[in-house]
């Protein structure tokens, strides 16, 4: 059967580890400050379509058929959904985040720090829990393709205000100056 | 179908006054005793969503921040389930709400400036300006003698108000006439103002969407603070002091206008997708249509299915971001989860056409009402006006109220053959001030009275 974690050329990677009680205040400041966009460390790691750590209190009950749950400690959520195999992303996530893994991990149950290759994928692998319903907005576009693609809408969009009202030869003209391949 | 229990909700929440004049007094709690007995008066004085016999000349309706309900000895294991936007209140949410630059809540004027602390907003609805004189001047004639409370500031509204019934906004558009219509208020919906539900269809929108203590559309009772004495018949209030630049706003049009194939009148249509007079531009692409425009059976009951390209009415126009309908896929569901009852009100002097700026300050008093400012009020405002692309028009703003903070500045697609781009668009709609707001229901008002006293 097909892995419920990969959509097409898509991975949804889940992983959700306890965090060690005493350490939650830490983990919450770093990640309070730790940037999104550009800014954040996960930029670093290559292929990552989107991805995020979330502290988790509590798992929540909403009714219904939901069975009702509890955990002894609080949970550290980390999702991220990238293009290709597994094993290849934790590396590049090992090596993207650096320090940063161990700034976020660190304050979770045995992490075994990012120092060590296998180690740190061991531990990944011991906290992935599949994921449920992986639903890829961006169909079978890995990441370049889909900033590729933004970039000629962008491109586009500035060409098209740009000649805004040229008669159509000199629309055309320009077009094709501008989009000759 | 539950039937509402109309007695214990205020009034506004059910149903428009239609009363053209208002003013909003905001207080402060000095005394929770005292206070606290005003507030058991109040539960008695507020105007119901019961129908009425007549008319009244004037009215009141009350709702309370949550540093307000602290103040009036609310309990901390109550005020603590209460949802988090609600406890950081409108100014800690100015990113995701786009309350940048000029809007920033570091210039907000009084009562929402970084020192001041609401904790109470008396709405007073009056039929003309003596009856709001002669009403004021008795409520807050009772405020003082329970005694309890500073009042921190107060805000006058005014209808601009057409010959005809209709009011429009200082834009120069007929607004209010897209409502949502809500399961078991007696209230008899009007075409197009529901849910939708499949093709075609619609249908009134559940209560539990705008009134907590009732099934909303996923078919539950939406989450609520304990206990419900205080939180049944309850709602969410939404208050924002939008200030116009009306003179700006007229310039950035006639300028685009001056490249666009169409007229002015046509340019103003597509920002908004109503035609100045309120008629549709997916019934009426064309041409205004008084008759069309003045039909409240009518002027409402359309949907985009024949529009998908927004030919008629552009996928960025902004009524069809603000309620998109059926443009949005599973047949309505993501859209009626994002509906909210308005309640606005114009303020300051009419700018004459073709005048200049002359200074003044004018524009709209929002009041929004829901059962989860965040899910409704919030998500429209970030997702749905101050981004494009669940619409596909990538990051592009609404063109009338959107933030504009984009740079290099964004601009709105006016689809057609050829295709028009308003672009270099600038911010026409600064939030000048504005809270969350708790309205109880008549059982919460009792509720709060009772806590400390």
């Amino acid at each position: 059967m097909a892995s419920p974690n990969v959509s097409s050329q898509a991975y949804s990677l889940t992983v959700l580890a306890p965090i060690v009680s005493e350490r939650i205040s830490d983990l919450v400041n770093y990640l309070d400050n730790v940037g999104s966009g550009d800014a954040s460390p996960l930029s670093k790691v290559g292929s990552t379509h989107f991805a995020r750590w979330v502290v988790m209190d509590a798992p929540v009950f909403e009714g219904g058929r939901q069975r009702r749950d509890s955990w002894s400690a609080p949970r550290l959520l980390f999702t991220s959904n990238f293009d290709g195999e597994l094993d290849p992303y934790i590396e590049r996530l090992r090596v993207g985040l650096g320090e940063c893994a161990d700034k976020v991990w660190g304050n979770c149950l045995d992490y075994p720090g990012h120092e060590q290759p296998a180690a740190f994928a061991g531990w990944i692998k011991r906290n992935q829990i599949d994921s449920s319903l992986f639903y890829a907005a961006y169909g079978g576009m890995a990441v370049e393709d889909v900033l590729r693609s933004l970039e000629i809408r962008h491109q586009l969009t500035e060409f098209a205000i740009a000649h805004q009202g040229d008669p159509p030869d000199d629309l055309k003209a320009a077009f094709l100056s501008e989009f000759q391949p | 179908m539950t039937l509402l229990d109309l007695p214990n909700i205020q009034g506004f929440v059910v149903r428009g006054y239609r009363l053209p004049v208002a003013a909003y007094l905001f207080l402060r709690v000095e005394d929770p005793i005292k206070a606290s007995k005003w507030v058991s008066f109040a539960a008695d004085e507020v105007i119901t969503a019961a129908p009425w016999s007549e008319k009244p000349d004037a009215g009141i309706n009350v709702a309370f921040t949550c540093a307000g309900l602290e103040a009036l000895g609310v309990p901390a294991f109550s005020l603590g389930d209460f949802p988090l936007e609600f406890r950081e209140g409108m100014a800690a949410r100015a990113e995701l709400l786009g309350d940048t630059e000029k809007s920033d809540p570091s210039r907000w004027e009084k009562p929402f400036d970084p020192g001041s602390a609401v904790h109470a907003m008396v709405m007073i609805s009056a039929k003309d300006d003596d009856a709001l004189a002669a009403h004021r001047d008795k409520v807050c004639q009772r405020i003082e003698e329970y005694g309890g409370f500073t009042l921190l500031a107060t805000q006058i509204g005014k209808a601009l108000e057409d010959d005809k019934e209709h009011n429009h906004e200082h834009f120069g558009y007929v607004d209010g006439i897209g409502q949502p219509s809500i399961e078991g208020s007696g209230v008899a919906p009007l075409p197009g103002q529901g849910a939708v539900d499949k093709k075609g269809d619609w249908r009134p929108i559940r209560a539990g969407e705008f009134i907590l203590g009732y099934l909303d559309e996923e078919g539950v009772l939406p989450p609520a603070a304990t206990p419900d004495q205080l939180v049944v018949n309850g709602s969410y209030l939404v208050y924002r002091k939008l200030r116009q630049d009306v003179a700006g706003f007229r310039r950035q049009l006639m300028k685009a206008a001056e490249r666009y194939p169409g007229n002015e009148e046509k340019l103003a249509a597509k920002l908004v997708g109503r035609w100045r007079d309120g008629t549709p531009l997916v019934l009426s692409p064309e041409e205004p249509d008084q008759s069309l425009a003045d039909d409240r059976m009518r002027n409402n009951a359309f949907s985009y299915c024949d529009d998908r390209q927004g030919s008629s009415c552009p996928v960025g126009g902004h009524i069809r971001r603000a309620n998109p309908r059926d443009s949005l896929p599973f047949e309505g569901k993501l859209v009626n989860r994002h509906r909210m009852i308005r309640r606005g009100i114009s303020y300051g002097p009419e700018l004459p056409p073709g005048a200049e700026d002359d200074g003044e300050d004018r524009g709209l008093i929002f009041t929004s009402l829901q059962a989860s400012i965040e899910r409704q009020f919030e998500f429209v405002q970030s997702q749905w006006m101050n981004e494009g692309n669940v619409f596909g028009v990538g990051d592009d703003q609404d063109a009338v109220i959107g933030s504009q903070d984009r740079d290099p500045p964004r601009k709105m697609l006016v689809p057609g053959c050829p295709p028009f781009f308003m672009d270099n668009l600038a911010r026409m709609v600064e939030c000048a001030g504005g809270e969350y707001f708790f309205t109880p229901g008549i059982n919460g008002l009792h509720f709060i009275s009772a806590a400390d006293g």
